[in-house]
């Protein structure tokens, strides 16, 4: 089982109260929180907090990850690390150091994430509109992401299959939404609002999924080292971008529940306002809560503990070189 | 939002457990139980644990325990036939928003 993630929207106070969180809001109520029940924490309010909040926090794992404006993703606090292991450090380091290891972690991670967006492409192709020239387009482009012979191919690779991919957007999206272009930092119109708040929401999953290995979040495989955000994260919320953000994005349009006014207009940008976040987030808790059949495991696994297998699977991968197995969705 | 499969996807045992102890002793439970669930009432907690989790708690509550107190921790394991109606002031339990 995974616990659920908790969010604070209200501004206020964070503290620390008789051993676990206590929440003092502007508007007067103090609320509590199970420290011992809850997987991550989100801040999208205005929070004051102290080192005895951040302290409890670090005893019992939970990391804090905090939204803002603009592009929404503002940075994380991670707990000291419950897992240390030398040894996985020194193999992932090793896998990235070896050409064709990291190739190969780079073309599984590729073809998993182009095979996640053929998926949504399929789902919605005569329901939203033809897409079998783009279908079969990301087909040739996943077969060429594996014969790929360095990683800056197979990331130009992975950039025409995500252009291909939003090329498609507008068609499945219904009016008055658009997406003419991907754009973010901040994002210019409603829909690019949306998959930026979410990508940041898959982006902060995948950094918590990889806290609870020893791996180390800034050595990724397909992104540079070095680009200042935790870049093994970049590659694992690439595989899960489309079914974890996109695939709601789609559902949260079309089915009305959001609208244009759950937009506020910014200079030159456009953001979620609060209720629009709202809604977005209880979508996508639920999102992660949803289960699957897991063929491999034999059980029923969520969408969240999917998130963390991939993860052990990259790691099992690194340590034993038993095959890694990125999530393309089976079902 | 539908609440049932918000609260079926996270935890394995539905857990209610209430206190009737001195007033002078609340504080001592109250702080055992904030840790793990959410503070519904006065003396009424809800949440959804692990079995361990449970186990650590009943074991937490009977160290504290003196004679006079009274604890007593309702659990289920099946999920899907818990449910809930809440009226007045009352928040919905399980709210993963603040």
């Amino acid at each position: 089982m995974t616990k659920p993630n908790h969010h604070i929207f209200a501004d206020g106070e964070l503290s620390r109260n008789e051993g676990t969180l206590r929440i003092d809001t502007l508007d007067g109520e103090t609320e509590y929180l199970p420290i011992e029940s809850i997987d991550t924490l989100y801040l999208h309010g205005q929070i004051d907090f102290n080192t005895r909040a951040l302290g409890l926090l670090n005893e019992h794992n939970v990391p804090l990850h905090i939204f803002g404006w603009k592009d929404y993703y503002r940075g994380s606090y991670l707990p000291k690390r419950g897992q240390v292991s030398g040894n996985t450090v020194v193999e992932q380091v090793r896998a990235y150091d070896n050409l064709d290891r990291r190739l190969q972690i780079g073309q599984t991670i590729i073809e998993a994430s182009i095979h996640n967006m053929r998926a949504n492409l399929r789902y919605y192709n005569d329901r939203q509109g033809n897409f079998s020239t783009e279908l079969e387009d990301l087909e040739e482009l996943k077969n060429s992401a594996a014969g790929t012979t360095d990683i800056n191919e197979l990331r130009s690779v992975e950039g025409r299959a995500r252009k291909t991919y939003y090329g498609c957007f507008d068609r499945i999206l219904r009016s008055p939404f658009t997406l003419t272009q991907r754009k973010y930092n901040p994002p210019t119109n409603e829909a690019n609002a949306v998959i930026s708040f979410l990508n940041g929401m898959v982006y902060t999953t995948s950094v918590s999924a990889i806290r609870k290995t020893a791996l180390d979040p800034t050595v990724g495989f397909v992104h540079e080292p070095g680009e200042r955000r935790f870049t093994l994260s970049l590659d694992i919320a690439d595989i899960f971008k489309p079914i974890l953000a996109d695939r709601l994005l789609f559902r949260l349009v079309n089915r009305k529940q959001l609208s244009i006014d759950d937009f506020e207009e910014e200079l030159e940008g456009c953001l979620l306002d609060e209720k629009g976040r709202m809604t977005v987030l209880e979508e996508f808790e639920e999102t992660l809560d949803k289960t699957i059949d897991h063929p491999r495991l034999n059980r029923k696994v969520s969408f969240k503990t999917l998130v963390q297998t991939d993860v052990y699977s990259l790691k099992k991968h690194v340590l034993t070189d038993e095959p890694y197995h990125a999530t393309e969705r089976w079902w | 939002m539908n609440l049932t499969t918000q609260l079926n996807g996270g935890g394995e045992m539905h857990v209610i457990v209430v206190y009737d102890v001195s007033s002078d002793r609340t504080h001592i439970f109250r702080k055992l139980l904030r840790r793990r669930l959410e503070h519904v009432q006065q003396s009424v907690f809800f949440g959804e644990l692990t079995e361990g989790q449970v186990t650590s708690m009943k074991n937490e509550i009977e160290e504290k325990l003196v004679p006079e107190d009274s604890v007593v921790v309702f659990e289920s394991t099946s999920p899907a036939a818990f449910d809930f109606t809440t009226f007045g002031a009352s928040q919905e339990p399980g709210s993963r928003f603040t």
